[in-house]
């Protein structure tokens, strides 16, 4: 799953153990989402798009094979 | 996500303490031809025939007595109890950063171990016979939980370097 949260945090200019603090887990699992090496919960996805105030399909985006 | 069915993380330092204590005990006694590092016995009621004592008694730590008691050694009961508990303890105590990547971890070295610990078993099963096969069936009392715990701390440690800040350490706590 693609996203956008480095571009959207970039915006936003905070790093990514702020957004982590933000949204309660742990910096690696920004890290590991933003690398597309982890698919968060529906929850987590939900929490890291109202910190952007955006969808949740504004920030993911389903590839092929998802 | 709140990750459910967890120890808290202050228990975690405990059980490695007693993983390595009971490690040590273990280890010692099979080195030494099932013999404990220290002595602790209990004299127990036996209300059964003598030579049912003796066929249990292939099992070391075992004696019958002829008024109807039987001696227990309780140190290898003990020290593999407590390395089953503390391996429990450390595989399934919060880490100090708890959260659902990390709860799905967990659940994949869970998987990982028991697919590890059958294609042992399996391999047991079709080389080793006999008596021998007792050993076997000992070891496969610590075998699942230890493969997950190795496997879990492994990721987290991979996990740890990957993220480099000082950060990731901590995760591997």
């Amino acid at each position: 799953m693609k996203n956008r949260i480095r571009i959207e945090r970039a915006i936003l200019n905070i790093t990514q153990a702020e957004l982590a603090e933000r949204v309660q887990v742990s910096r690696q699992t920004i890290n590991a989402i933003e690398a597309e090496k982890y698919s968060p919960s529906l929850t987590l996805g939900l929490k890291i798009a109202r910190v952007f105030s955006k969808t949740a399909d504004e920030i993911f985006e389903l590839e092929e094979g998802d | 996500m709140k990750t459910k069915n967890l120890l808290p993380n202050r228990w975690k330092p405990f059980g490695w303490a007693l993983l390595s204590a009971a490690s040590i005990l273990l280890v010692s006694a099979l080195l030494n031809e099932g013999q404990p590092l220290f002595d602790w016995t209990a004299t127990i009621p036996w209300p059964f025939e003598a030579k049912e004592a003796g066929l249990l008694s292939v099992f070391q730590g075992f004696e019958y007595s002829k008024d109807g008691t039987i001696t227990l050694q309780l140190m290898d009961e003990l020290s593999s109890l407590c390395v089953i508990a503390g391996l429990l303890i450390v595989g399934f105590s919060r880490i100090k950063n708890e959260d659902e990547r990390t709860a799905q971890m967990r659940l994949e070295s869970l998987q990982w171990a028991i697919y590890g610990n059958t294609l042992i078993l399996i391999l047991c099963v079709i080389f080793i016979y006999g008596l021998d096969f007792l050993d076997v069936m000992i070891f496969n009392m610590f075998t699942p939980l230890l493969i997950f715990v190795l496997r879990f701390h492994w990721l987290l440690y991979k996990e740890s370097k990957v993220a480099g800040a000082p950060e990731g350490k901590i995760m591997a706590l």
